[in-house]
């Protein structure tokens, strides 16, 4: 096994310890995570609360891995979801060309013409706040990405002469796009997925920061970490947690993604 | 002049050029033919000190004018390229600063070399590019590589290779990337370089019409070895190694015959 | 012998010019010629003449901005210059060769597909231990052979060659210009044979033409222009040959 192969497998493997950590969040927390307990209101990191309290006792450990699920698989269902719209409609523009094409250079360049999180907040705000919304909010931001990738991969692919070469076989549109032009523009579009995760994780945490996203009480940790501001003083343990978590998060996808690019790039390229 | 003694080098891991032997006389031009991965590229950085880490000697030495190259210090062998030889490459472009004029870019190569004004510079740039007939050599000088056409920006680059007048010019598929009425213009100014200034020239080339023009000696290279060395009237008309004779009978001619591509395989 | 496979009449085709300003570059400024069955035509010049673009526009990869191309057979197929890239990287030899026939199988199962790419990779002479390789992993005179393979496949009556050679080893060239010789007798095929090399033409083509800025300046017979040219820049072209 090559050594890029052996990363990308210990890489795989630590991601997958934390997405189970993110599954199981719930049934492996120590302690109810919503629990109010005003007698062990800011409690520093002990036996019983191995990451410490909030103001209201609640146990930080708990609600650390109670949020994951919420910031995780909210920033991985939006990266799915502008992955699949924004590959398709870019692929679509670039080798049909013509009108699509210009219709949506257009409308790419409106939504990149604002500063992407401030969009996501504005978009958020209209929407009102919740999970979904935030979702939504942030899926507008995102999929500009992908289809302008797509686009100019298909528009160099589409010069190429073996795909010349298929329409002389008498290959149709569909045809060439299933057979030639989606393997080859596929394992790009994965990379950036990957690597584009962890910044879907901040910009969540972020929107949840700003009340946008998850409401309170529910755990996440871009609220966690805005409610414990709070007590910074007092109780540090309250934002340092859910920091360090999202950090490990946004870390860990990046990683991954150099290591599937390193991969795949062995796999497709020379 | 030039003597290279059972040289041997790895590139990229294998083994690409072993144990090859050949010497260039003062005002001789050698042409080395040979096809992709024959070796014939690796020969000349080896010559040049061009080999970077992909590459490594692995035996043999590379005398010039009785002196071990591979022997040399980095610094004596910084000054001695562009001093005493010099390389043109295959895509001119590529070997000039895209920012600067062709007048910089010859006022610099002088300069490295020695104190040297610009005007002074300048008067020996347009007195060089006449020699090589060229064309309004001033608007020359005050032009960008990009404004050229491909044959004159590779003649700018000999220009350039020899404005601080080496005795041996290695030349790596210089007419490659070029039109054939080009090609021969390219061709020309090299043998006018020879007559005028004296200057050796070992050339390496995949196409045997730019060799048969150009050279007197010929060395026939595959995979890595020299597999004939000679006159160009030996090697080329009455070769005796099989693979000269195969690679000969593989040139298009104008005799309105196909070339003969040997028993398919 | 004199009915005509291929015909184009006064083709033109301008491409935008570089920075998107609104100036024009023709590339193809009237081009008209016909190939007949079983003849090949050479077509020759320096780069930028316009001769790749004309090849394309034939192959009807291309739309003409104004002319004709009328095609009198059933199929024609087309050799690309970069062997390498005209071929799927990502898929395996025989795949890409059975390509040629999968959109016209008819009643043909993929298994029969298959046989045939075999079969046509015999005819190429192309090892059949190379229908698993991928593209990518074949030398360029190797993917030649599969490309070539791919386009007989549907039998073809005319074969567009864009400078099928001018990415090869001579050696392997001379092979290659042999094939296309011997397939041009066995399986009467006609060729549109771009190139630049003259001495190539010289021994290929029935008839040549010479293109220079995106117009044919002198056809005719290949002896004839090649002995007794009659336009001057046909005989510059020729006086820059450099063979042995």
């Amino acid at each position: 096994m090559t050594k890029t192969k052996k990363r990308a497998v210990i890489m795989a493997a630590l991601l997958a310890v934390f997405l189970l950590f993110a599954v199981f969040g719930r049934a492996l927390a120590p302690n109810d995570p919503y629990k109010t307990d005003l007698l062990h209101s800011l409690e520093g990191p002990s036996a019983r609360f191995p990451f410490g309290t909030d103001n209201l006792g609640r146990c930080i450990l708990s609600r650390v891995l109670e949020g994951a699920s919420a910031s995780i698989f909210s920033a991985l269902a939006v990266t799915a979801a502008v992955f699949a719209f924004g590959t398709a409609v870019g692929i679509l523009a670039g080798y049909l060309g013509g009108a699509a094409d210009q219709l949506l250079m257009k409308l790419t360049m409106i939504f990149q013409a604002f500063p992407g999180f401030i969009l996501a907040v504005a978009v958020a705000g209209m929407l009102g706040p919740g999970l979904v919304n935030a979702m939504i909010s942030l899926g507008l931001v995102y999929w500009t990405t992908y289809a302008r990738l797509a686009r100019s991969l298909v528009l160099r692919l589409r010069q190429e002469p073996y795909i010349q070469a298929a329409r002389l076989c008498g290959a149709k549109k569909r045809h060439i796009l299933a057979r030639h032009i989606l393997p080859a523009v596929l394992p790009s579009m994965v990379v950036t997925a990957f690597l584009e995760v962890g910044n879907v994780i901040l910009s969540m945490a972020g929107l949840s920061f700003l009340g946008l996203g998850v409401q309170a009480p529910q755990a996440e940790w871009g609220q966690m970490i805005s409610y414990g501001r709070s007590f910074l003083q007092r109780g540090p343990w309250c934002i340092l947690f859910p920091s360090l978590a999202l950090f490990a998060a946004v870390i860990l996808f990046n990683l991954t993604g150099d290591c599937v690019r390193d991969a795949l790039d062995v796999g497709g390229g020379e | 002049m030039l003597k290279v003694e059972n040289l041997s080098a790895s590139y990229g891991g294998g083994e690409a050029v072993r144990g090859v032997s050949l010497s260039v006389e003062p005002g001789q031009i050698v042409g080395i033919v040979g096809e992709s991965g024959s070796g014939k590229s690796t020969l000349l950085s080896c010559i040049m000190g061009l080999l970077g880490d992909r590459g490594r000697i692995l035996g043999g030495d590379i005398l010039f004018e009785g002196r071990s190259l591979l022997s040399m210090g980095r610094e004596e062998r910084r000054q001695m390229r562009g001093k005493e030889l010099a390389m043109v490459f295959q895509d001119p472009e590529l070997s000039f600063d895209p920012l600067w004029t062709i007048g910089k870019t010859l006022y610099e190569s002088i300069r490295v070399h020695g104190p040297v004004t610009k005007k002074e510079a300048r008067k020996r740039g347009i007195s060089l590019l006449s020699s090589l007939e060229l064309k309004d050599p001033e608007m020359l000088l005050d032009s960008y590589p990009s404004q050229l056409s491909g044959g004159m920006c590779q003649r700018a680059a000999i220009a350039a290779a020899i404005v601080c007048g080496p005795r041996l010019l290695l030349a790596d598929e210089p007419t490659s990337a070029l039109d054939v009425t080009v090609q021969k213009q390219v061709i020309d100014t090299m043998m006018g370089l020879r007559e005028r200034l004296g200057t050796a020239i070992l050339i390496v080339s995949h196409n045997m019409g730019v060799i048969a023009r150009m050279a007197d000696m010929v060395g026939v290279m595959k995979d890595g070895e020299l597999v004939e060395w000679g006159e160009k009237k030996q090697v080329l008309y009455s070769p005796s190694h099989e693979y000269t004779k195969a690679l000969i009978a593989a040139v298009p001619r104008m005799d309105g015959r196909l070339p003969h591509g040997g028993f398919y395989g | 012998m004199d009915e005509i496979i291929l015909e184009v009449k006064n083709l033109k085709k301008s491409f935008r010019g570089p920075g998107g300003g609104g100036k024009r570059l023709t590339a193809v400024d009237g081009v008209s010629f016909s190939v007949k069955r079983g003849e090949c035509l050479g077509l020759i010049g320096e780069s930028g003449s316009g001769k790749t673009t004309t090849a394309y526009m034939a192959a009807g990869l291309l739309a003409p901005d104004s002319g004709e191309i009328s095609f009198y057979g059933t199929h024609l197929q087309m050799i690309f210059q970069d062997p390498k890239r005209a071929l799927d990287p990502r898929r395996k030899v025989a795949d890409s060769i059975g390509e040629g026939l999968l959109y016209h199988r008819g009643k043909l199962s993929r298994r029969q597909v298959r046989e045939r790419a075999l079969e046509a990779m015999d005819m190429v002479r192309l090892d059949r231990a190379y229908a698993g390789r991928y593209g990518r992993e074949l030398s360029g005179g190797e993917c030649q052979r599969a490309t070539i393979a791919r386009a007989v496949m549907i039998r073809p009556e005319l074969l567009i060659c864009d400078e099928p050679t001018s990415a090869l080893d001579v050696s392997v060239q001379a092979k290659i210009i042999g094939l296309l010789d011997e397939l041009k007798h066995s399986l009467g095929l006609s060729y549109l044979f771009i190139s630049h090399d003259i001495a190539l033409v010289s021994g290929f083509c029935d008839r040549v033409a010479v293109m220079r800025g995106g117009r044919i300046v002198e056809m005719g017979e290949t002896a004839d222009v090649l002995s007794r040219p009659r336009e001057e820049y046909t005989k510059v072209l020729l006086d820059s040959v450099l063979t042995l």
